[in-house]
């Protein structure tokens, strides 16, 4: 999920100048004004907000504010005005303070020309009551340009003996100030940071994980330039660390304390004319808080919370890694074709090879209601397109290594890797499988445990077979009934070309993952495979209830699936029914069999998070 | 206005016969004086005296938003301390007032007169109250020549700062290297006077006139920040007034500042002083002009003309003393008797020098009339009571102005001023309602002090 900024707000010419005006006073207050920092625009695109307050550094007064104001986000268009800034700051900033800056700085040029961006990685809402939300956000900025001009002091004796105790300093007759007009570019700022976000009812906090900053700085005075960045590196460790996480956390402060009392003074009025009071209060909160600010209350996060629970649905094995999920063993919807492309298969490494192919064999299956997503297509099998063999374009060695990954990917170790057996009828393409096999002797390729002979006579890129864990979207579809349960794994064709071709189009639309269902294996195996025509017809008839319920069965057996993980996750394994015990085979059985309705939700399980011990099923 | 601990050093100094105006750093004491002088910031009062006549100590007490002061004790071994310091009833405005100073470098070519002395040293010891500062000093002065300054301060607030000077100054030469733990500031500064030898371009037989030229060096060693400067000097009387000029001129190579001032007395109860500052790389300039009026006793005016011819004549030997250029003055008849005495039978020894005093009578007489006005003139402002001065100074690119009384009261040595200011530019643009309404002046800071000392 990423976030487009307004590009009307950006070209707004009003905006620049408040951006400018706001980074100006921001560079100018003086020290540890936490407790007013100046509110940017930025925070109403819903981005962490940033704020600017000089730091008690002495040179490095301007330039550690001037790190913060890359992530302030400006506009697209130059603007080239300077601002005029009250000198009363000056004034009372008489403290014994060593300071080189004999002017207010000036922020001369603002110029962001590509629009940056906000990335939300992960995004967990919970109702639990301490956090309201927690966050992993990619923020982006590139070729920003940033110029300040400010005079500093180049006597140092003066500044020197200016803020000494007059007793003991020595009287210097040179003691003349000399100011030097000084101009900072910072051009090409290119800033990347992984920010963790905590919106709490007291405030936000945002901690800067992986933050890379770079930019081009140019300054007026060359011999001060390299010190000068030198310094600013070393600050900017400071700044992302401790600075404006702070910074943050106090003004989110004033904005949700801002917020309550607007609360309260809706309650405390008419339920009736809520909406009329909240525009009446509005305006007393004009002052720091933009009104779309007003939408990051507990209630529409309550909101967005349920939608988020309504997305995370489908359950996958935690252990396999590189999978962007932060409840163990749930995958969102919307990453599954990306999970799903990651998967070693042939398939998937020679997917431009079967993407035109695929299609029509596509148009064929969407009878089904429930197959939808178009991902099914590429999320197939471990397949190699027949295009690859025909224009010779397979790799011998590279078959080889996604093989074997397909195959160490299975946790039983135990098992004994089975040699496949093909035979081919036609006589051009089992030569290729013969030499195929003669050189990859060592391939342990997990087969079909009762396809074996009838792959070869399809006709199709079904050369190479494994069972893999590759997904189908929507399709836990297990099973109300436990015969429904055969249902689904109807993915072989040589089943559909077992029994009657009619009903072949209508299953082998509803090829699942096979081994997601280890029911599948054992009823095959065990010559129950009179079950299937029954259930084929009754899964046919019947899509809408198991529609319907899908989910809620899935996650009822959540964690006994969750146990289950290993074996039904080992393609070799599980998918030969040989190599399941008879034990295992008992468990699943049971397993399914006590099956019921139960509620949807994040809180499956039926704890409360937070209300208990256990730490919250995610890792921030 | 001098502090009395200020007083007692300077007495101190002179008593161990030690000119601390032959130094780099009050080269440019005459126009700082005119230009800029301090300004009491807060009310305050200041009870000193002498318990013993080698201690000496001081109350002071301020209101600065909050009440605060300071108590100082003093401690020296130097002798006749009790007969230089004076109570404020007793001292003259001018001595106790930052005022025109001609600094005349002060070298004796006398017949080695001074007896060797003893180390004598002097003790000072500052706390101020509520912040429990301190202050310390130690001056010794070491032999003849050289003389040893140790100044510290001490606070809670991280400030412990320790700043040694050590001085060695031979009348023609001036040197002083200085050490501040602040910062590890090391410094040197060196100051040389030309004599007033009469050249073949320098007619004249009386040169009252003096060169002098010096320079400083520091570089604070933890920020490795670098200064430096050199100054000219140049002091003067006018012949036909006898009223003293001062002109400096000053440069600092690293920031290409120049500075040159002007400052003249040019009547008995007024003096101007004139700073010019050019900097050479950004172009900038600066003009302050300053001026003192000295207001004289009622009773003081009436009698001095009729006192003075009096005075001239009995002091013109005292007088005498203080001049540097007592090589050209004639011998004293004390030791032309000494000389007689060693060569009583040389009667023609004694014949030439009445020839030359003929041949040379004309010049001899010029140049006694110079040295008589010149001598008038100081006489006059020694010896004149004044009551009150007006000091004023402004500055052009500071766009300030500073005002200051200074008087005395029954007693009491008063000292009240103020300085005003104009608004910046920038802020009234900022809010254009205030530059209409408000005054475009403010005083920085304004105050009154008194003192009293018995």
């Amino acid at each position: 999920m990423s976030f487009r900024f307004n590009a009307e707000v950006f070209k707004d010419n009003s905006f620049n100048e408040n951006i400018k005006e706001k980074l100006t006073k921001a560079l100018n207050s003086s020290t540890s004004s936490s407790s007013s920092p100046v509110v940017t625009r930025s925070e109403t695109c819903g981005e962490a907000p940033y704020a600017g307050c000089s730091d008690a550094v002495p040179l490095g007064a301007a330039t550690v504010t001037e790190q913060r104001t890359p992530q302030s986000r400006g506009s697209t268009t130059t603007t080239t005005t300077t601002t005029t800034i009250s000198p009363k700051t000056r004034s009372t900033m008489s403290s014994k303070k060593l300071d080189i800056l004999k002017s207010e700085i000036i922020v001369s040029k603002v110029n962001f020309p590509t629009m940056p961006e906000l990335e939300i990685l992960d995004l967990d809402i919970s109702a639990q009551p301490r956090s309201l939300v927690k966050g992993i956000c990619k923020i982006s900025c590139r070729d920003a340009m940033l110029q300040i001009q400010t005079e500093i002091e180049s006597n140092l004796l003066l500044v020197y003996s200016d803020y000494s105790p007059d007793f003991t300093t020595p009287t210097m007759i040179c003691k003349d100030s000399f100011t030097i007009p000084i101009t900072m570019v910072f051009s090409e700022i290119r800033l990347e940071a992984i920010t963790n976000l905590f919106v709490k009812n007291s405030g936000i906090g945002i901690s800067f994980n992986d933050v890379n900053l770079d930019f081009k700085f140019d300054c007026s005075i060359k011999i001060l330039q390299s010190t000068i960045e030198k310094r600013l590196k070393k600050s900017m460790q400071m700044l992302f660390k401790e600075v404006l996480p702070s910074v943050i956390f106090n003004m989110s402060q004033t904005l949700f304390t801002a917020e309550e009392t607007n609360r309260n003074v809706i309650e405390g009025s008419d339920k009736g004319d809520e909406e009329r009071d909240c525009t009446k209060t509005v305006p007393l909160l004009k002052v720091m808080l933009e009104e779309s600010d007003l939408e990051l209350s507990p209630a529409n996060m309550l909101r967005l919370s349920t939608l988020i629970s309504s997305r995370q649905t489908l359950s996958l094995n935690a252990t396999v890694l590189n999978v962007p999920s932060t409840i163990p063993g749930c995958l969102e919807r919307q990453n599954l074709r990306r999970f799903n492309s990651r998967i070693p298969s042939l398939s998937n490494y020679y997917a431009n090879f079967c993407e035109k192919k695929e299609k029509p064999a596509d148009m064929k299956r969407s009878t089904s209601s429930l197959v939808s997503n178009y991902a099914f297509h590429e999320a197939d099998q471990n397949i190699l397109p027949a295009k690859v063999l025909e224009g010779n374009a397979y790799d011998l060695k590279t078959i080889t290594s996604i093989q074997n990954r397909v195959f160490e990917r299975s946790t039983d170790e135990n098992v004994r890797p089975r040699r496949r057996k093909i035979k081919i009828a036609k006589s051009k393409k089992s030569s290729n499988h013969e030499s195929l096999k003669d050189k990859d002797n060592t391939n342990r390729e997990p087969s079909n445990a009762s396809g074996e002979g009838e792959t070869t006579e399809v006709d199709s890129p079904l050369s190479i077979q494994s069972e893999d864990p590759i997904l189908t979207a929507p399709r836990p579809l297990k099973l109300i009934k436990p015969f429904s349960l055969m249902t689904a794994p109807c993915r072989s064709e040589f089943e559909s070309r077992a029994y009657s071709p009619a009903t072949l189009n209508s299953v082998s639309t509803l090829k699942l993952p096979v081994n997601l269902n280890p029911m599948y294996f054992s009823q095959t195996d065990k010559p129950s495979l009179n079950f299937e025509p029954q259930i084929v017809v009754s899964r046919a008839n019947s899509p809408r209830k198991l529609n319907l319920l899908e989910e809620t069965n899935y996650f009822n057996y959540r964690p006994e699936l969750h146990k289950l993980r290993s074996t039904i996750y080992s393609p070799l394994g599980k998918n030969n029914a040989v190599l399941l015990s008879g034990k295992e085979l008992s468990e699943q059985r049971q397993l399914f069999e006590k099956r019921r309705l139960s509620f949807v939700g994040l809180n499956y399980k039926g704890i409360n998070w937070g209300s208990d011990d256990e730490p919250p099923p995610y890792i921030i | 206005m001098l502090d009395y601990m200020h007083h007692i050093l300077r007495s101190f100094e002179q008593s161990t016969n030690w000119n601390c105006d032959n130094s780099y750093a009050n080269i440019t004491a005459t126009s700082q004086a005119l230009l800029n002088f301090n300004i009491p910031t807060a009310f305050e009062f200041q009870v000193s005296g002498a318990t013993t006549p080698y201690t000496f100590n001081t109350l002071r007490v301020s209101t600065q938003k909050i009440l605060n002061g300071s108590l100082t004790y003093l401690y020296t071994d130097a002798e006749n301390l009790d007969k230089i310091v004076q109570s404020s009833t007793s001292i003259y405005l001018q001595d106790a007032a930052q005022t025109y100073k001609y600094l005349q470098p002060f070298y004796n070519h006398k017949f080695d007169d001074i007896k060797p002395t003893t180390p004598k040293s002097l003790y000072y010891g500052k706390i101020y109250f509520p912040n429990s500062n301190l202050e310390a000093m130690i001056v010794k002065r070491l032999n003849r020549y050289t003389q040893l300054t140790l100044k510290c301060l001490s606070s809670f607030k991280d400030y412990n700062i320790l700043t040694c000077y050590w001085q060695r100054d031979t009348g023609r030469n001036s040197q002083e290297a200085i050490f501040s733990t602040n910062d590890f500031l090391c410094g040197y500064r060196c100051l040389h006077n030309f004599l007033g030898v009469p050249s073949k371009t320098n007619m004249s037989l009386y040169n009252n006139s003096s060169l002098s030229i010096g320079g400083e060096l520091w570089l604070g060693l933890i920020t490795l920040s670098p200064g430096c400067s050199t100054t000219l000097r140049y002091c003067t009387h006018s012949p036909n007034t006898g009223r003293p000029l001062t002109l400096t001129f000053t440069w600092n190579p690293l920031f290409g500042h120049l500075s040159s001032t002007y400052s003249a007395k040019s009547s008995s109860n007024t003096t101007f002083g004139v700073k010019y500052d050019f900097n050479l790389y950004s172009i900038e300039s600066n003009l302050s002009f300053g001026c003192e009026f000295w207001k004289r006793s009622r009773n003081e005016t009436n009698n001095s003309p009729s006192n003075l011819p009096a005075n001239s004549e009995s002091e013109s030997v005292s007088k005498g003393e203080s001049l540097m250029y007592h090589h050209l003055t004639a011998p004293n008849a004390s030791h032309f008797n000494n000389l007689a005495t060693i060569k009583t039978n040389d009667k023609q020894r004694e014949q030439i020098l009445s020839d030359l005093a003929a041949t040379f009578s004309t010049s001899l007489r010029k140049m006694d009339e110079e040295k008589y006005t010149i001598q008038q003139f100081t006489k006059l402002i020694n010896n004149s009571d004044f009551t009150s001065v007006w000091k004023f100074s402004f500055s052009l690119k500071d766009k300030n102005l500073k005002a200051l009384w200074e008087g005395k009261f029954k007693g009491f040595l008063l000292s009240a001023g103020t300085e005003l200011r104009k608004t910046d530019m920038a802020s009234s643009i900022q809010d254009p309602l205030s530059q209409n309404q408000k005054l475009s002046i403010y005083p920085v800071k304004f105050g009154l002090q008194l003192q009293y000392a018995t």
